[in-house]
């Protein structure tokens, strides 16, 4: 038995391996019952319990209705816990004249790293003209961009970008969605040096992580969970017990996301 | 602390009309998950009986599991009316000859096609219940929670296992389990956040049953879904395996 396979079978903290989840929201939602109010309290005792050491955090509210409401809990929680909490930049589309300014104002804090976009619960296509400023952002300060994907259109939209905007970066969240959709999610990984997938995927599929690596290798894959949409370690225990090296691991869970925030000017 | 060890409520082999990469279908592979993540015996059904013919799927499910005591087979069961299935009283008598404790169907449009109506299954649901033979569902087999719950209420005998939940259902999932003492949910798709020990919580650990849900879904993050819960390890062991070996103890065939 591995010493990670060990550590699960006892309900023990990952604790071998430095972990940062790259893909994470914050609050209630609409739609179901997020335990705690998704508080970025209860999510880090959940993390604590399962030996994540940072968050990479957007705001519900920012992907559904207010991103600026969203943005101000991330901010609150960037202050609270420093040390534990990443935030990303959350805008809508539908409310592009504000896009300069909420980029400015809150990039402003160290704690935001990235920009987040929701491009289906917005109700406008990932390549929209509207987000055009958020990717020129992106581009002149060499940003990670992490946009929800659930459709080829989606994914193709990223392969489009990722070509006109060479020096930001962009994180295919869930890594497409369907199955049929993230093998053209990663082949782009492959084609385009610039874009990144994560492994935020609610069916946990089983051999998800090693065909990942596999297809694209370990320096294109990000580590995600999408806490507190549902529960943090369905997908930490298929990474951490994957058959793939340490090494490996090592870059999903953590030496990827550093790497790409590591590149802002 | 001894690690957990568990009896798995969900899983199956045999191929798939599409295969999911990285998944598997063999059953050699099923085996070598469940001694990797200590699955000591897995409830298991054939993917032939799902997507091509039940009769032919559950033939060779018999055949596949004879020599493998850690394989107990769940059985894939039709309505009689077509004469593609033998009557309740007959199918129970195979049931007891079999040996077999547990049945699963396929009622969606998308698969065996005839639905939960009473006019359907009131005399399979009868046989069940007389029986105390549990039934587990999908809940992609059972039209929403909703209908799930109307079955539910009006069969309060009938002893119900919900596999293949989301981490969206508990504000329809909570009354069925606050009013219904004849449901069971196991655990594979249960993954709310902080889901299942606030579930526990309320309900108690009584109502809930392991499964992987392999081959499609991960072994791992399966058991990490009950060992990273915060509750006792008594509950812990409920779930792990108690509570599905005392469903089976309770059958009166």
């Amino acid at each position: 038995m591995t010493p990670e396979i060990a550590a699960l079978l006892r309900g023990e903290p990952f604790r071998d391996f430095e972990i940062i989840d790259a893909h994470d929201h914050l609050g209630p939602w609409q739609t179901f019952c997020v335990h705690g109010g998704g508080s970025i309290e209860r999510m880090l005792k959940r993390a604590d319990r399962l030996g994540i050491d940072r968050l990479c955090i957007t705001a519900h509210a920012a992907i559904g209705p207010d991103y600026v409401l969203g943005n101000d809990l991330v901010l609150d929680a960037l202050q609270r816990f420093p040390d534990r909490v990443f935030g990303y930049v959350t805008v809508n589309p539908n409310y592009a004249e504000d896009i300069p300014h909420e980029l400015e104002r809150c990039f402003a804090y160290p704690g935001f790293r990235g920009i987040k976009l929701h491009p289906d619960l917005h109700g406008r296509p990932v390549d929209c003209p509207l987000y055009a400023d958020a990717f020129a952002y992106a581009q002149e300060h060499r940003l990670p961009v992490l946009i929800h994907t659930w459709s080829l259109a989606n994914v193709m939209d990223i392969d489009s970008l990722a070509g006109r905007y060479p020096d930001a970066s962009f994180i295919i969240a869930h890594m497409g969605g369907a199955p049929q959709v993230m093998e053209t999610a990663l082949a782009i990984l492959n084609r385009r040096e610039n874009v990144y997938g994560d492994v935020a995927i609610s069916a946990s599929p089983m051999g998800g992580i090693e065909f990942f690596v596999k297809e694209a290798g370990s320096k294109k894959i990000l580590f995600g969970t999408d806490m507190p949409f549902y529960d943090p370690c369905i997908t930490l225990a298929r990474v951490v017990t994957a058959d793939i090296s340490r090494e490996e691991k090592q870059d999903l869970l953590a030496n990827n996301i550093k790497r790409l925030m590591a590149q802002r000017v | 602390m001894e690690p957990l060890s568990f009896f798995d409520a969900n899983a199956s082999f045999g191929r798939r009309s599409f295969r999911q990469p990285g998944s598997f279908t063999e059953k050699s592979e099923l085996l070598r998950q469940m001694e990797r993540f200590r699955i000591r015996k897995a409830l298991v059904w054939h993917s032939l009986a799902k997507e091509y013919d039940p009769a032919a799927g559950n033939e060779v499910l018999l055949q596949e599991t004879a020599d493998h005591p850690a394989l107990i087979p769940l059985l894939t069961v039709l309505t009689h009316y077509t004469g593609e299935f033998p009557p309740p009283e007959q199918l129970a008598a195979y049931l007891r000859k079999s040996h077999i404790r547990a049945v699963t169907m396929f009622p969606s449009q998308a698969n065996h096609g005839f639905g939960l109506s009473e006019l359907s299954c009131g005399a399979l649901f009868d046989m069940l219940e007389t029986y105390r033979i549990p039934l587990f569902l999908s809940l992609d087999q059972t039209g929403g929670l909703e209908a799930f719950g109307s079955l539910v209420l009006r069969r309060p005998k009938l002893r119900l296992v919900l596999t293949n939940v989301n981490f969206r259902v508990e504000r329809e999932l909570y009354p069925i389990l606050a009013q219904c003492e004849n449901v069971w949910v196991e655990t594979s798709g249960y993954r709310p956040f902080c889901g299942l020990e606030e579930a526990c919580r309320r309900f108690g650990a009584e109502r809930f049953v392991f499964g992987s849900g392999m081959p499609t879904v991960s072994a791992a993050s399966s058991v990490s879904l009950l060992t990273y819960a915060d509750i006792s390890q008594a509950d812990k062991c409920k779930i792990a395996f108690q509570n599905l070996d005392r469903l089976f103890e309770e059958v009166r065939l």
